[in-house]
């Protein structure tokens, strides 16, 4: 099982698009730093992927930081010390 | 008297290009050029309301926009399809802005002799 770190603005880097077309069932994806704003990403052609997975997670640090509030109940918010949890429970971790 | 044009193209936060910009049409501003402010991509997001960079670490910069118009900085453009692309209207922003065009916004920036980006 990989969890899958994304960093970067999905609005843009292709990260987020190529990080899901490389996940299996059982992968985590999880948005950090400017990756958070992925939220606003509804009108994307990325979102319907996302929505149709289990295990993805959002830092919410992150999410205050950048004023953004709102998140949808697909994406689990997660505080620093359960992303450490988090890393130990994969396999292996990734970082894009 | 000189005319500068600054372009924000980043996300505040994830990096120091926001504060950056922001620094440097206060200077500017102050040294009583005329300024723009262009926020185009993901810097439409260094606008937002709301903003608690604290609990990352980072200073609080965004309160800064508010303070532009002591500096005699009243021109702030944002690209309207950049804000509409991320779900994101005129009443999310922190500060009263203008709402361009691509095009528009390109007729403007050419008004002005200096042009930076960030």
């Amino acid at each position: 099982m990989i969890l899958h770190l994304l960093r970067s603005s999905p609005f843009s880097a292709l990260d987020i698009a190529q990080s899901l077309a490389l996940m299996d069932q059982d992968d985590g994806l999880l948005l950090m730093q400017d990756a958070v704003y992925a939220l606003q990403g509804q009108d994307q052609p990325w979102f319907e992927q996302l929505q149709q997975r289990q295990g993805i997670y959002i830092l919410k640090e992150d999410m205050q930081a950048r004023g953004l509030s709102h998140c949808p109940s697909f994406i689990e918010q997660v505080d620093y010390s359960k992303f450490v949890t988090l890393t130990l429970t994969f396999d292996q971790v990734v970082t894009w | 008297m000189q005319s500068i044009a600054i372009i924000n193209r980043h996300a505040p936060h994830g990096s120091s290009h926001g504060q950056e910009a922001l620094d440097l049409a206060l200077v500017a501003g102050s040294f009583g050029q005329e300024v723009g402010l262009f926020f185009i991509g993901d810097g439409v997001f260094q606008l937002l309301r709301q903003q608690q960079p604290e609990t990352i670490l980072r200073k609080n910069y965004s309160k800064t926009f508010a303070a532009l118009e002591f500096y005699d900085i009243n021109t702030i453009i944002v690209c309207q399809d950049s804000l509409k692309e991320r779900g994101l209207g005129e009443d999310d922003l922190s500060v009263a802005v203008e709402l361009l065009s691509p095009t528009a916004l390109t007729t403007r920036l050419k008004q002005f002799q200096h042009i930076v980006s960030f």
